[in-house]
């Protein structure tokens, strides 16, 4: 029935359905897809749109409740629809490698890392046990992670998350598949890990002539990487083409949009430089320290561990601040001081010139009033007992501001300001998107009329699309309330689009500050050098 | 399963609360419930289904189930089958009393150790530690031998000694909730902390708790009994089961005696087993089988 073709794989009106308590809920819709042996495709989408499930059809591990009902899938001539679960078994891994998302929850942690990596090989019977744990040995290499003969026998969480998704690279590579399915291999790792592992895996696959599925939310990525990209929305491949060319022609609606809206360090920024220079900044941190205690070996000697060193900065009225670094370079604890949520071991923190670094009871009441925070996960940040409308008023209640009539109708305003409808009071917050909770969160840090709002990776976990409407609510309410941010992220390219001032931090330090025309212009620092350099630009 | 069948979605609103209730019609559930419910009746109309004064004797001793007595006479000729009903009345609510005090009292000290920490939390479940290292029939045994008899004493005893298992469900549970975004924001808009424990954290904390509760019933309607059964619970006369049992005991030949409140017992503790078992499938994401 198919043509003789020479692609790979070949994925002809694949359709998935789940079964769920709410009726049938159609994944994926008629999608069509062909990988060419040796060729890397990049599969883009925002988190629901199919693209995962796309990768665990074609690999037959889609969840109990999911089927396919239409289509085929052809792999080097055979119909994978068609195989048993036993032959299937026999591709997997062997000829069809996978890469899974999570380098935290994707390895077994009671096995070596390396008993891991030979596993694969005598389960397919490739290779005896000694021979197995030398190809182990020689893959870690491979992958790049140094003294491969000792870290074959430690243990997961012996390692960092890079080199556990380096391990898992090496798992989906031991017997040379001809096909990698690699799903957000990088989105769990920093920017700078992720380049390292990302050049790492194109250049094993192009050596082993590996075609390679990349499934990923990022755009940029995708087209630095891939040498086809397809975009899938809802379900529906809604555009598909060189990388290249869908990047600078799009020809999908959607596909414009989300081009439009994905950050990199070419967009405008959304906010007017600073202006007024010195007047008196509304924070400012001295010399800030946090040491948390540490212990260490079997007699458990006490030691202390500098998770901010000396931190300094000022926050001027008005004004946004940006604290850039990966993760545990100390960033979101230097939030959580700023926020009195933890406290300084050491410097001083003054607002509007009141040293409020030992605050305690009513006063530090009265100062929570002032500084308020919106964090990263909309899922967790709001208690799910409570509706919208309850959240929002809390603040109101808890500080007693005016009668309770006027709090509701001060709730009503609130969610009209983040551009909600007021009816969404009544509904709980699992009845709404991440980025509608986003902006209730929003709307309760702006409840109390508070001076600084401390976004702590308030868009990160965010889609594109949402991010960028959520990133110009936060600059409109900035110009029409004279709020000022404290702003934390990992992503250099939103917070050039946000910031007026910017702070690079590295392992607790503040190593460069400035405006983001110097920060990204004229780095100076080496590290903010590697960082920059690290960011997808969208170019192959 | 029932709980297989799919509705077709976007369904009219007022279906909304027939599928979440859906998920609780399972076979154990439906069957506990039943059954519990059949004992609560009892409970409440004892005084009109029990056909003779549970205090009384109203035939000869130690007659052999009949038409005029359905499970025998004692050896006081006092009627089992209405002793039984009555005694439905002493050991449920009393154990149901008991579990609700000690629910109370352990999740209020293993919520506080939990969220406060420090020498308070080491102490409190030191404590509970040590109780927790005793057999619980034993140390019972010895709280009741030391306040002396009575049905009140036993129900003191097994409060002591059950406590410590919601202390540590709950502090557990509190220690893991705290760390969330949710308990952190709260405190970030100036709840005060007990305010922040008892409106955010315990709220959530508490589906476990309920869970474990229902399942210990049974045990606890048991160690009440038991209690009752050493002679250290409910005194002779009344109408309590672990004590009947005990006259049944020493009456060996006449099996009826301790087969009527033997059967009671198994009945209501398996039906409160199963309704425990339903609602943590159900109820515990951990737990759940499908």
């Amino acid at each position: 029935m198919n043509p003789v073709t020479t692609n790979l794989l070949e994925i002809r009106d694949l359709s998935v359905v789940f079964r769920t308590s709410r009726g049938d809920v159609e994944a994926v819709r008629s999608a069509s897809l062909s990988v060419a042996a040796g060729a890397t495709v990049a599969l883009v989408g925002q988190s629901g749109s199919g693209k995962s499930t796309l990768t665990s059809a074609l690999n037959r591990l889609l969840a109990g409740n999911g089927r396919v009902t239409q289509g085929s899938v052809t792999f080097a001539g055979t119909d994978l629809l068609a195989l048993s679960e036993r032959q299937m078994s026999g591709i997997r891994g062997r000829q069809i490698g996978l890469v899974p998302q999570d380098p935290m929850s994707n390895l077994n942690p009671l096995l070596s890392v390396g008993r891991q990596i030979s596993e694969v090989f005598t389960i397919h019977r490739v290779a005896g046990r000694t021979e197995a744990r030398r190809r182990a040995i020689e893959l870690l290499d491979m992958v790049g992670i140094p003294d491969a003969a000792r870290r074959y026998g430690q243990y997961p969480h012996e390692l960092s998350g890079g080199m556990r998704q380096r391990v898992l690279i090496a798992i989906g590579l031991a017997c040379r598949p001809r096909l990698l399915i690699a799903d957000e291999p990088t989105s769990a790792l920093d920017v700078t890990v992720q380049k390292k592992i990302l050049d790492e895996l194109s250049s094993l696959t192009a050596s082993m002539g590996t075609a390679v599925i990349m499934v990923t939310h990022d755009l940029a990525l995708a087209a630095e990487r891939a040498d086809h990209v397809v975009v899938m929305n809802r379900g529906a491949i809604v555009e598909s083409g060189p990388a290249a060319e869908v990047l600078k022609s799009p020809q999908d609606e959607y596909t414009r949009r989300l081009i439009a809206a994905a950050p990199s360090l070419t967009t405008k920024s959304l906010v007017s430089g600073p202006t007024e220079k010195d007047s008196a900044p509304l924070v400012e941190a001295a010399a800030l320290t946090r040491d948390y205690p540490t212990r260490s070996g079997i007699l458990g000697r006490a030691g202390t561990f500098r998770a901010v060193d000396k931190v300094s900065f000022r926050i001027p009225r008005g004004r946004t601040v940006g604290i850039v670094g990966e993760s545990g370079s100390g960033k979101s604890t230097t939030a959580r001081m700023i926020l009195r949520l933890e406290d300084a071991s050491a410097g001083d923190i003054y607002f509007r010139k009141d040293d409020v670094t030992r605050l305690s009871g009513r006063k530090l009441k009265s100062f929570r009033r002032q500084v308020q925070p919106v964090f990263q996960n909309p899922y967790a940040a709001l208690d799910s007992r409570q509706t919208i409308g309850e959240a929002i008023r809390e603040p109101l209640d808890v500080h007693e501001v005016g009668t309770p009539a006027q709090r509701g109708e001060r709730v009503t305003l609130l969610l009209e300001q983040v551009a909600l409808d007021p009816s969404y009071a009544s509904r709980y917050p699992h009845e709404l998107s991440g980025g509608q909770r986003q902006r209730v969160a929003i709307a309760r840090a702006l409840a109390l009329e508070p001076e600084l709002v401390v976004l702590d990776e308030a868009v990160s976990a965010l889609d594109v699309l949402v991010q960028a409407q959520i990133l110009e609510l936060l600059v409109d309410l900035q110009a029409r309330l004279g709020l000022s941010y404290l702003f934390i992220s990992h992503d250099l390219a939103v917070v050039r689009m946000i910031c007026h001032q910017i702070h690079v931090m590295k392992s607790g330090q503040v190593v460069e500050s400035g405006t983001p025309e110097q920060i990204f212009e004229n780095p100076q620092h080496e590290y903010t050098k590697t960082l920059l350099a690290a960011i997808p630009t969208g170019r192959p | 399963m029932s709980t297989d069948s799919t509705i077709a979605a976007g369904s009219p609103p007022g279906t909304r609360r027939a599928s979440r209730l859906r998920p609780f019609l399972r076979p154990q559930i439906i069957g506990g419930s039943v059954v519990v419910l059949l004992w609560l009746l009892v409970i409440v109309l004892a005084g009109v289904l029990a056909p003779h004064d549970p205090m009384a004797a109203s035939g000869p001793r130690l007659q052999a189930p009949s038409g005029a007595h359905w499970l025998g006479t004692d050896t006081l000729g006092r009627d089992v089958f209405s002793r039984m009903l009555y005694g439905a009345r002493q050991s449920i609510p009393l154990a149901v009393l008991t579990l609700v005090i000690s629910v109370v009292v352990g999740s209020l000290v293993g919520a506080i150790a939990g969220y406060f920490g420090g020498i308070l939390d080491a102490l409190v479940m030191r404590l509970a530690d040590i109780v927790m290292a005793f057999p619980s029939i034993l140390l019972a045994m010895a709280v009741t031998a030391a306040l002396g008899p009575g049905l009140w004493h036993a129900f003191i005893a097994i409060v002591i000694v059950w406590w410590p298992i919601y202390a540590r469900l709950m502090r557990g549970q509190v220690l893991s909730l705290k760390e969330r975004e949710h308990v952190t924001a709260a405190r970030a808009i100036g709840l005060g902390p007990w305010k922040t424990l008892f409106k955010h954290i315990v709220p959530h904390s508490l589906t476990p708790v309920i869970v474990s509760a229902t399942i210990d019933l049974g045990t606890v309607i048991i160690m009440i009994a038991s209690l009752s059964f050493l002679g250290l619970g409910a005194l002779p006369p009344s109408p309590e089961w672990g004590a009947m049992i005990t006259e049944g005991a020493s009456n060996f030949y006449q099996w009826w005696i301790a087969t009527g409140p033997g059967v009671a017992m198994v009945s209501i503790v398996l039906a409160v087993n199963f309704l425990g078992d339903g609602l943590r499938d159900v109820l515990d994401v951990k737990t759940r089988t499908r």
